[in-house]
């Protein structure tokens, strides 16, 4: 393992929509301004965006505000939002959008030109190639780019970041990057909880298997706040191939059918105590009605006619491939789809898990600076709001970058973190990193709240699952890997297995049931306004590793 | 899952990387030494994104889904020219459908290595 040392002003953390944002914005700002984005896959398809969009689903459509956006997500957010976050993102969305179709995105226009809306407040858009054409912007304004080299963590000294340690993937080298300023933009977090299909089935999931929490752990590590890691988002979708469910499928004139092919959803919105909610309690209703034995829930695109159907599989080309070969061959009539749920991620881009942040985007370590699904606090986000962050994130971070010299950094830190990295490639026998994996996904399947318990959470079952966290945590010196993929794949369960860690204290702190199968406590069934109006943030001992619960109002208030 | 089809796979041209093994979010695609051969080095770990279905400039890849899944052969082939994608589904039997999207507007991305 080689040290490679590089230099830059402003470091962006993973390549993603966040991250490609950012970098233009920098260059566009500041054009003689060092700007390097670390990403471990190819910027071209990498992380959420690889396959694709057909709808930007946080828009400003006429008629609607910035505040009414607010208003929207806090409801639907049980009033547990970051008001400050979300109005700053419904602010910004329009422009970013509009920018990012001046760089190539095709948007649907009406005949009077604007924006096809696709519900309230989205826009419809050809997406396929979103990814590769952010990517394309990147490279215009002249950013530089290291693909193939994961970030394994945040270089601190003196209270302040400086820089990151990363992984080249294909060198084995352990890259040394300093910088004046760091965005991180490593999205969100799959694979803590099981997934629905083993073996070959494993990684068809929702969201990016390759977004493992990362950005998440390297903050941890180093000390970082984070908010709401007990919110986890749990996407309602077509079984196993992940396809949307929401405005696209209903605009093509699905229903949601139970078993007995009765709408159901009307029921629950009627009765259910959660009504003001309409996320959650479309999950929750599908879960209720498979517990009721009216299971499974589907999606019934029986009566399509053959135009709509076309027009809805060119949607699904442009961003659920999978869900194409579900519907290869199948004749007009025949058209039935299982719906489920899936398993818990950590997101910050539909749910609100992530940094503790300011306005500016700024987190609670000095020098770092986090945007899109690793920001916490602004569910509902998406990809536009993720835009918006890059853009916010960006602006403050340049406000820190003066002309000067860059610390020298510790030698020791680079030893201990290449003797970190580089030891599952000296180990002849040990834990193999899907072995790993595995344990981790079968803890916080069977005792943090997974597909197999239906979500749900009580006290002692996560005290267990805080326990055997515990152990596996200890298991960490045998990781053992056979190549630099593998290396590669050992850190990544390093990093959640901190995040699983953090989850369950979360889970275990708030005594109440705020956001139904997200966070559902048989032992506090219900919503307590009076007292859990409120975050609930944490901090990891850098020294010991043991997680801090803190408490934090409305409004970011001690 | 990608099935790779040899008989038509150019191995690139004989270029180092290869666009599949470049392109792969989760860099599961590798290459044989011995023969230049790109393998799907972990089958079991794909998204079923397309990225490499939509990247090899020969349309040598396909996706299908695990059997688990579908329980029979259904496969996606996509190609990318210009500011157009390309797909072809076939379903069982043979039966084939194929689409045409426009995904860029105002110019073309240059391809870049
Ligand atoms: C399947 C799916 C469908 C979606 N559909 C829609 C939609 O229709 N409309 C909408 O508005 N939103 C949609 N979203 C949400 C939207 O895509 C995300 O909110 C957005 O892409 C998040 O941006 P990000 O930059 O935070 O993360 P990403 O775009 O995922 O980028 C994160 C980047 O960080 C890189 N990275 C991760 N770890 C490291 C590391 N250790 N070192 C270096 N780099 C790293 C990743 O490879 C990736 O490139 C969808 C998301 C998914 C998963
Ligand atoms: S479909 Fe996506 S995840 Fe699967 S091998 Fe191709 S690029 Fe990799
Ligand atoms: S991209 Fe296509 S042609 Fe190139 S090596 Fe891969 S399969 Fe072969």
């Amino acid at each position: 393992m080689e040290i490679v040392r590089k230099d830059t002003d402003l470091l962006i953390i993973g390549g993603g929509a966040a991250g490609c944002y950012a970098a233009v914005e920098a260059k566009t700002q500041s054009p003689s301004l060092r700007c390097l984005i670390v990403e471990k896959a190819h910027i071209d398809r990498s992380g959420c965006l690889a396959m694709g969009l057909n709808a930007i689903n946080a828009y400003i459509n006429p008629g609607e505000s910035p505040e009414s956006y607010l208003n929207y997500v806090k409801q639907d957010f049980m009033g547990v939002v970051r008001e400050d976050l979300v109005l700053s993102i419904a602010r910004g969305l329009n422009d970013t959008v509009k920018k990012v179709e001046e760089w190539g995105l095709p948007i649907e226009k009406r005949p009077d030109g604007s924006y096809k809306p696709r519900g309230r407040r989205g826009v419809r858009v050809l997406g396929e190639r979103l990814k590769p054409i952010l990517a394309e912007a990147v490279r215009k304004h002249r950013v530089e780019v290291l693909n193939r080299v994961a970030v394994t963590n945040l270089i601190k000294q003196e209270d302040r970041i400086v820089g990151a340690f990363g992984l080249g993937i294909r060198d084995g080298n352990l890259y040394v990057i300093r910088a004046k300023a760091l965005i991180v933009c490593t999205g969100g977090a799959s694979g803590l909880h099981k997934p629905p299909n083993p073996g070959s089935g494993r990684h068809l999931m929702w969201y990016c298997p390759w977004n493992v929490g990362t950005g998440y752990a390297i903050g941890l590590r180093a000390g970082a706040e984070m908010t709401s890691f007990e919110n986890r988002f749990i996407a309602l979708r077509v079984k196993d191939v992940q396809a949307p469910t929401g405005t696209l499928a209903l605009g093509a004139g699905a229903k949601q059918i139970n078993a007995r092919g009765e709408p159901y959803l009307e029921k629950y919105h009627k009765d259910s105590p959660v009504r003001e909610s309409s996320t959650y309690f479309r999950l929750l209703s599908a879960v209720l009605e498979n517990q009721a034995g009216r299971g499974p829930c589907y999606l019934d695109l029986s009566h399509i006619d053959a135009q709509t159907l076309r027009q809805f599989k060119v949607d699904l080309l442009n961003m659920s491939p999978a869900m194409l070969l579900m519907l290869a061959g199948r004749e007009i009539g025949d058209y039935r789809f299982e719906i489920a749920g899936s398993e818990p991620y950590v997101v910050g881009g539909h749910g609100e898990a992530g940094y503790w942040v300011d306005v500016e985007r700024r987190t609670t370590l000095k020098g770092l600076y986090a945007a899109g699904d690793v920001a916490g606090g602004a569910p509902k986000k998406y990809v536009s709001g993720c835009w918006v962050e890059g853009q916010i994130a960006t602006r403050s971070a340049l406000q820190e970058i003066t002309p000067g010299s860059l610390p020298s950094i510790d030698e020791d830190l680079i030893k201990k973190e290449q003797s970190r990295t580089e030891m599952p490639l000296k180990r002849r026998d040990g834990l193999s990193p899907q072995e790993a994996e595995e344990w981790l996904q079968k803890i916080m399947d069977e005792y943090a709240g997974g597909l197999s318990t239906r979500y749900e959470l009580n006290e002692e079952k996560l005290l267990m699952g805080r326990t055997l966290l515990k152990d596996l945590k200890s298991n960490v010196p045998y990781l053992k890997a056979e190549n630099y993929h593998e290396l590669v794949a050992c850190m990544e369960v390093v990093d959640r297995i901190d995040v699983a860690r953090t989850v369950v204290e979360h889970l275990l702190y708030r005594k109440e049931t705020r956001w139904p199968c997200s966070q559902s406590r048989l032992d506090y069934p219900q919503r307590d306004d009076a007292h859990w109006l409120k975050f609930v943030n944490s901090v990891m001992d850098v020294d010991t590793a043991e997680i801090k619960i803190l408490e934090k109002g409305l409004h970011g208030q001690d | 899952m990608v099935r790779i089809d040899y008989k038509v796979c150019n191995r690139c041209g004989g270029a180092k990387e290869k666009r599949c093994e470049r392109i792969c979010p989760g860099d599961l695609i590798g290459v044989n030494p011995e023969d230049d051969r790109p393998v799907v080095l972990y089958p079991q770990d794909c998204w079923a994104c397309t990225a490499c279905v939509k990247d090899c400039p020969v349309s040598a890849i396909s996706l299908r889904l695990p059997f688990q899944i579908l329980g029979k052969e259904t496969s996606l082939k996509a190609s990318v020219k210009g500011r157009k994608t390309y797909c072809v589904v076939e379903g069982e039997g043979g039966k084939k459908e194929e689409f045409e999207i426009e995904v860029i507007q105002n110019g073309t991305l240059r391809r870049k290595d």
